[in-house]
């Protein structure tokens, strides 16, 4: 005899908690659609509490704050991806593929409009360094197009970061040839 | 993936276990805690432990709220759901179950007869 002594139901039920479980996972992530700022500030403070804990222990081991703070903040890693991962947790996986308009129009592959494009390039480097700074430029290895209007708060960045071209670009843009390392993105 | 990094889909056991024993704790004081359990031998990436602990959160295993730390800073406590605590069970036994049978092809004893 089965596991639920020959009850018709066992097979179900005993498997009942995962839909069950998984249904609030999507209801608490729909709701947090809505609440996303105050997500994202409380994940912040989140994140800056751990940190300080984390430079309070080091000081307790003898180090001096310079290095107490560095060392916490390599010890933390990449912020961004740890943002990005959990923000993968808070909202539908639809939304960001909604949320981030690829303005991008590739005369390889001619996609437009609000599709996220298939330069493979671009999915590596949003991993890398998360959405909050989405690629959405021509490729680097490629003749692309891009005439898209630019919304306020994004900009044109090196592909390595630290190197932002100093100034925000917004109208209208227009490549005609692939810019190697050139790539719109937006900035929080 | 590094020799001490935490091995994938164990965290979530370590975290419920860790809740289990300690209380209440904050996400740092876990992550200290599961390094600590472990001997300094496993290093948990910060980046993998709070994705964990929302997903957690979400499935009802643990609950959060902002209290004050032991030092007097504002942290999110995690601490542990009745469903987590049959979910620890659960996971445990389940995870034991699959260690006996790894162990018998890392190290082969003798065939029962």
């Amino acid at each position: 005899m089965g596991e639920g002594g020959g009850d018709s139901r066992a097979l179900r039920l005993s498997g009942r908690g995962t839909p069950v479980r998984k249904l609030r996972g999507w209801l608490l992530r729909l709701w947090r659609l809505f609440s996303r700022n105050l997500s994202d500030q409380e994940f912040a403070e989140e994140i800056e509490t751990h940190l300080q804990m984390q430079i309070d222990d080091n000081l307790r081991s003898g180090m001096n704050p310079e290095r107490a703070r560095r060392e916490a903040i390599l010890k933390l890693g990449a912020m961004e991806l740890t943002m990005q991962a959990y923000r993968d947790r808070t909202t539908l996986p639809c939304r960001n593929a909604m949320a981030g308009p690829p303005l991008y129009d590739s005369a390889a592959t001619q996609e437009s409009g609000f599709r996220r494009h298939r330069h493979t390039g671009a999915h590596a480097w949003d991993r890398r360094y998360g959405s909050d700074f989405r690629l959405c430029g021509c490729g680097a290895d490629q003749a692309s197009t891009v005439s898209r209007t630019i919304p306020a708060g994004w900009h044109l960045r090196k592909h390595s970061p630290g190197t932002e071209i100093p100034f925000v670009v917004s109208g209208l843009l227009r490549f005609q040839e692939a810019q190697p390392g050139l790539h719109l993105v937006r900035c929080l | 993936m590094g020799e001490n990094d935490v091995w994938q889909g164990t965290l979530a056991l370590m975290v419920l276990k860790t809740l289990e024993s300690m209380g209440p704790l904050h996400g740092y004081g876990i992550a200290r805690r599961i390094e600590q359990t472990s001997g300094d031998r496993l290093i948990v990436q910060y980046g993998t432990l709070y994705p964990a602990l929302l997903r957690l959160e979400q499935e009802g295993y643990i609950a959060s709220e902002w209290g004050v730390s032991d030092n007097n800073r504002r942290a999110r406590f995690y601490k542990l759901t009745r469903a987590g605590r049959r979910q620890v069970e659960k996971e445990s036994q389940r995870w034991e179950k699959a260690a006996a049978i790894l162990a018998r092809f890392v190290s082969p004893g003798e065939e029962p007869l």
